[in-house]
């Protein structure tokens, strides 16, 4: 059981003074006096407040102009022996705490009850100081998305390449501050900037011709500043992909070495996540039957600090709790998972980080960034090692995340004699989940990262003994 | 970025209001996670000549606020009255709730409440229908309602709308096999128990991952699948994003006027055409909804468009088909309720004139290249056919089909059209929103099936 005695004076210095701002320490005070006045055993507040400006383009204009505010709060009671009850409401203010507190302790009433999680106690952390550590981008206004809108699109069209055209694409810039408080005395503030590129890109013949079946793609970015912004080396970067498997053709059914080129390696990786956490059927330590072999240097870690000079340093996890790098795979050996704070049987290291994407969502075990250690070779010593194989530059997971297989469309480059061949699309990839990891017999030194969810950075993997299938 | 007024379409400037109210629940038997959510806000947008659309979105719809947010976009003349919803118009006595709870900062949650207990009761009896049938290792679900009000204010005048519905998905495990899932979707929960009674649905569930757990197949090559109509919605929706007048002008995309399926075809989008989660009077832009014929009799017709704004305007405007996920996204064209058109043949009969093949029950999602028209399908339930008999359950497996061909090889429509509530969230471009698909019992003889 929570002592009740140290949140007295919680109760009390909220109800001094109805705070008007929304991401306010005051505000998440507020919030902690009206539950813990209603008899609750454990009490947490997330409030977060962000805006956003984004820039739509086609190839020929910019199709729109957005700003968006986005502010919340979350609110978790649990009382009576462990019943929990989550609320969440755009817009938080003052006027309407007590009605949110209602629907939590209404929420709460349904919950069967159980321990209660294992919350961070205090002390305050992640003051102003920690907001700002964690922008590494400035601040940027519309009239420059605007330009940058403008390059791209114009870099499409000045491009030689010629056999890809841009559908769409947007930059978009982005600041958030959120404020984590529960009634254990933790309060812990963050704050986060970025800049993100995305760029649908397809080939020049698609739509005139049923011939130019290869599909598009999506290629995405994220940037430390304007500065970074070389709109001709984004417009490349997005079209090689596409361009390798232009006009390409299904290979046949058959079991070879694939070479999944960073973005490929980061999806994969993406769908492998939930066999990282407590309870799934990956087992810690070697000698778990189903642990993959040893596999020197296969190491996955989850580093908060990866890039900080690009993301930002991230220093605490939803709940307030401070992250640090922790160990995933080393060697390709499991030695490393991540934990709900809620599971009871958790060792206590294991817990976290608790990933909180939005203030809709309650918190929920996952990495914050994840790394998959480079190797020595580039990756064109890689592909001339390759005697028949894929070089995979898309993967669209078909299967769900963490299943018993992958089940992948790809599109990409066949490989003989370490000399790319021909374009390859609509052909299927299956493996199976828990062996793959052992079935790496090779990673390129091109290390890339991927932001589409938690942040994921991998280099170009080659994969041994892979199923491929034609759609 | 303030627009200079000149430099407006006129007429081009339309407000956004939306409350919703809504729960999730994670439930295993005897116990229930509640999460209750509250989301308000106002989206506003304006066209440029050069046809820049610019856009603001605030979370907050207070009256003052909104002003605020028309006034930055220079549109609030062009509005002739407030965004204050008139709640005379709204017919649904929880929105008008809402509405009042948005206004007045107190969010009311009694409707809610009771549909969170009902959902509750409805599973509990379910589950013991599943235990009647088999020693069940789980029985879970999780269940979504929620109900929403919105105004929307443009050139057409002011208009509200009110939306809702319940939807959940029900997954049945026994040792050492994976989960069998079902989802079921309706207005609100007493519609969903009146047309599928928890102990009945929780039988024939039990069943089913019974059948599944003693028999398994493995199927890989071209066979003639016959879908059932009520959980093979992810079928013809996949078809359907070929409509869409964005991914129709695509290679994989259907050209109006070609005949693309055989004349038993007639393929039709109508947002009003059953209640429950997709449904709306009036599209987001304000259009009433509208019933589109995208195929007639195997010819295609039309396709699903947004009223364009701007410049980039090609003169077609939109049919009832504009949806966004939420007052902070811009609209883009979608499907609602989408059916194939009722056919003339016993669906039993369908599958005793099938010698070998595939009976297909329920598709567990899909997926679709607009570019290429390539549909995959993962098929969530289903079984051999044998010599007209449904035969041996399927392990999970894989349909890959190009568009044309699956609709090019219908060659028999039954007579039962059932819609398929738990369709569930079609998501685009990032914007998830409920859609409802109805079909009858169809066959085609083109499907490619792997299994992993």
């Amino acid at each position: 059981m929570i002592a009740r005695e140290p949140t007295r004076a919680l109760i009390d210095q909220g109800r001094e003074e109805v705070p008007t701002e929304r991401a306010s320490p005051q505000l998440a005070r507020t919030v902690l006096a009206t539950a813990l006045g209603h008899r609750v055993e454990l009490a947490e507040v997330f409030l977060k407040e962000g805006r956003s400006f984004r820039c739509e383009f086609g190839p020929l204009a910019i199709s729109s102009l957005e700003q968006r505010e986005e502010s919340g709060i979350a609110i978790r009671i649990w009382k009576d022996g462990g019943r929990e009850g989550f609320v969440h409401s755009d817009a938080p203010r003052a006027e309407r705490i007590e009605s949110l507190v209602a629907l939590a302790r209404a929420a709460a009433g349904h919950h069967p009850g159980g321990p209660l999680p294992r919350l961070p106690r205090g002390p305050i952390v992640g003051t102003v100081e920690a907001r700002h550590r964690a922008r590494a981008v400035d601040a940027i206004g519309e009239n420059e998305l605007l330009a940058a809108g403008r390059a791209l699109a114009g870099a499409f069209s000045a491009q030689a390449l010629g056999a890809t055209r841009l559908i769409r694409g947007w930059v978009e810039w982005g600041e958030t501050e959120s404020l984590v408080m529960n009634s254990l005395g933790r309060e812990a503030a963050s704050g986060a900037r970025s800049l993100n590129v995305g760029l649908v890109v397809g080939p020049s013949g698609a739509g005139s011709s049923t011939a130019a079946l290869a599909s598009t793609l999506l290629y995405r970015v994220r940037l430390d500043s304007m500065d970074a912004f070389t709109s001709p080396r984004l417009a490349e970067e997005a079209s090689w992909r596409v361009a390798a498997s232009f006009g390409g053709e299904p290979v046949s059914a058959r079991t070879v070495p694939v070479a999944l080129e960073p973005r490929a390696a980061a999806s994969w990786i993406r769908w492998l996540l939930p066999r990282f956490g407590r309870g799934h059927t990956l087992a810690k330590g070697a000698a778990a039957e189903s642990s993959p072999a040893p596999r020197a240097g296969l190491d996955l870690t989850d580093d908060p600090g990866f890039e900080a000079e690009t993301m930002g340093t991230i220093l605490y996890d939803g709940e307030g709790r401070e992250v640090m790098r922790r160990e995933i795979l080393k060697d390709g050996l499991l030695v490393g998972r991540f934990a709900s704070s809620a599971d009871p049987e958790a060792p206590d290291e294991e817990i976290g980080p608790m990933r909180r994407d939005s203030f809709r969502d309650p918190p929920s075990p996952g990495p914050m960034r994840l790394v998959l250690a480079p190797g020595k070779d580039p990756r064109d010593t890689l592909l001339a090692r390759l005697a028949k194989g894929l070089l995979v530059t898309s993967l669209v997971p078909y299967s769900a995340p963490g299943s018993n297989a992958l089940v992948a469309e790809v599109r990409g480059v066949w490989i003989e004699d370490g000399m790319a061949r021909r374009p390859v699309a609509r052909t299927l990839l299956m493996m199976p989940s828990v062996d793959s990891l052992s079935r790496v017999i090779e990673r390129g030194s091109d290390l890339e990262s991927d932001d589409g969810g938690p942040t994921i950075a991998a280099p170009t993997l080659v994969i041994d003994g892979i199923d491929l299938i034609p759609m | 970025m303030r627009l200079d007024s000149e430099s407006l379409v006129p007429g081009s400037g339309d407000l956004f209001v939306e409350v919703t109210d809504s729960a999730s629940i994670s439930w295993r038997r005897g116990s229930a996670v509640v999460m209750r959510g509250i989301r308000a806000g106002a989206g506003a947008r304006a066209s440029s000549r050069s046809g820049t659309t610019v856009a603001r979105a605030i979370d907050d719809p207070s009256p003052k606020r909104t002003r605020e947010l028309l006034l930055s976009l220079g549109i609030d003349g062009q509005l002739d009255s407030g965004p204050e919803p008139r709640a005379d118009t709204t017919e649904c006595e929880r929105c008008r709730t809402i509405w009042l709870g948005a206004r007045e900062i107190a969010p009311a949650g009694a409707t809610i409440e009771e549909e969170i207990a009902a959902s509750v009761e409805y599973l509990e009896s379910l589950a013991q229908g599943v235990m009647t049938e088999i020693a069940a290792r789980t029985v879970e679900a999780d269940v979504h309602l929620y109900c929403q009000a919105i105004h929307l204010h443009g050139a057409r005048g002011a208009i509200d709308d009110h939306r809702g519905g319940v939807r959940a998905e029900i997954r049945v495990a026994v040792e050492g096999e994976r989960h069998l899932a079902r989802r079921i979707a309706d207005r609100d929960l007493a519609q969903l128990a009146s047309r599928l009674p928890p102990r009945t649905l929780g039988t024939e569930i039990g069943t089913a991952a019974l059948l599944r757990r003693a028999a398994r197949a493995r199927p890989d090559g071209i066979f003639p699948t016959v879908f059932e109509p009520r959980g093979c919605g992810a079928l013809l929706h996949e078809i359907g994003h070929l409509f869409e007048e964005d991914h129709a002008k695509h290679a994989g995309g259907f050209v109006r006027g070609r005949r693309i399926a055989p004349e038993n075809v007639t393929i039709v989008d109508d947002p009003s055409a059953c209640a429950g989660r997709g449904q709306y009077r009036y599209d987001d832009e304000g259009a009433p909804a509208a019933a589109t014929i995208l195929v007639d009799r195997g010819n295609c017709t039309d396709t699903l468009r947004i009223a364009r704004r701007g410049a980039a305007s090609d003169g077609e405007g939109g049919n009832g088909h504009a949806r966004r996920a939420s007052y902070r996204d811009l609209p883009l064209a979608r499907m609602a309720c989408t059916y194939l058109a009722t056919g003339q043949e016993d669906p039993d009969e369908i599958v005793r004139d099938t010698a070998r093949g595939l009976f297909i029950r329920s598709l567990r999602t899909g997926d679709v290249d607009p570019a290429s028209g390539a549909i995959t399908l993962i098929v969530e339930e289903g079984y051999l056919i044998e010599g007209g008999r449904i035969t041996s359950a399927l392990d999970e497996c894989i349909i890959v089909a190009s568009a044309s061909e699956l609709l090019g090889s219908i060659d028999a429509v039954g007579t039962d059209l059932q819609f398929d509530h738990g369709a569930g969230n079609c998501v685009k471009l990032d914007q998830p929103v409920p859609v409802i698909v109805g079909m009858p019992t169809i066959r085609t003889r083109v499907v490619r099936v792997f299994s992993p």
